[in-house]
């Protein structure tokens, strides 16, 4: 059996119990998480009211987007797993992990730019109808999580470049993976609401 | 590269992903195809992202580790808001 055999379940079991990350990141996770469930729910129960000026605006939107930058942030996610498992074995592949990471969430920016120019060369606004309200409030505030991530990332790659990072190096790198996570979960439940819900 | 993606851990992360990424497809043909019930597939739909949220949580997050507390909070603000979500639509559609 290799080191790196006996080693894996050994930190396994090291990490079993604990707060991954720090305690003070999982504070703003679950904050974030209530306050979008807070707006989902809003949209929802706005959607009630009127459900088929909400069927007949959902249909003017191109699902391609929604579904291909799902794929894109869920790829980003496994990166970062990938990534942090690196940095904490202190194995440089973390930084290509990383730039791949941020390559996915560039073209999801990217992606979301061109549905947003092509919805409002169609005359569609935060004006528009409550439903365009919601769309655009939502995946604005989402976008806005992707460029703070993306910063975070970046952050990721100035500490991957440590052969044996310390306990709190490796706190923070997990932190930052974790609200990475939390981007792709948030962007998880926005997809199916506004993009497929009939 | 071959050292990270050969860790059990990994592994078990890429078949998360695996899963992760078929859910998406499926939930997104089930919410393009209408020709199942609107109200069931609409269910759906509302259900498998989720059931994708537990599994990022648990294995991406590493809430399957952690701390009982934590990862009760992070399990009870998602049913919540499933739970919720797909009440107001049974009751308003």
């Amino acid at each position: 059996m290799t080191t790196a055999q006996t080693e894996v379940p050994a930190a396994a079991d090291a990490r079993r119990g604990r707060v991954p990350g720090e305690p003070g990141v999982w504070i703003m996770i679950l904050g974030d998480l209530i306050v979008f469930g807070v707006l989902f729910v809003l949209f929802m129960s706005q959607r009630g009211s009127d459900p088929d000026l909400f069927n007949r605006s959902q249909l003017t939107l191109h699902r391609a987007f929604g579904g291909v930058n799902t794929l894109l942030l869920v790829t980003s996610s496994l990166l970062v797993v990938l990534a942090v498992g690196a940095i904490r074995a202190g194995e440089k592949v973390a930084r290509a992990l990383l730039y791949w990471a941020l390559a996915c969430a560039g073209v999801f920016l990217v992606n979301k730019g061109i549905e947003w120019n092509a919805l409002i060369v169609d005359g569609h606004g935060l004006s528009s109808n409550s439903y365009f309200t919601y769309f655009f409030v939502m995946t604005g505030l989402h976008a806005a999580h992707v460029i703070f991530g993306a910063a975070l990332l970046i952050a990721m790659v100035v500490l991957s470049g440590k052969d044996r990072p310390s306990k709190p190096h490796i706190g923070l790198v997990e932190s930052f993976g974790c609200y990475w996570h939390l981007i792709d979960i948030l962007w998880l439940i926005i997809f199916p609401l506004l993009y497929l819900v009939h | 590269m071959k050292t990270i993606l050969s860790e059990r851990g990994s592994r078990r992360s890429t078949v998360v992903w695996a899963i992760l990424v078929a859910a998406t497809l499926i939930s997104w043909s089930v919410g393009i195809d209408h020709g199942m019930n609107y109200r069931f597939s609409t269910v759906v739909v509302l259900l498998v992202p989720f059931l994708k949220v537990y599994l990022v949580g648990m294995n991406f997050m590493e809430l399957r580790e952690a701390t009982p507390v934590l990862r009760g909070l992070f399990n009870c603000i998602c049913v919540v808001i499933c739970g919720v979500l797909i009440a107001i639509y049974l009751t308003t559609s």
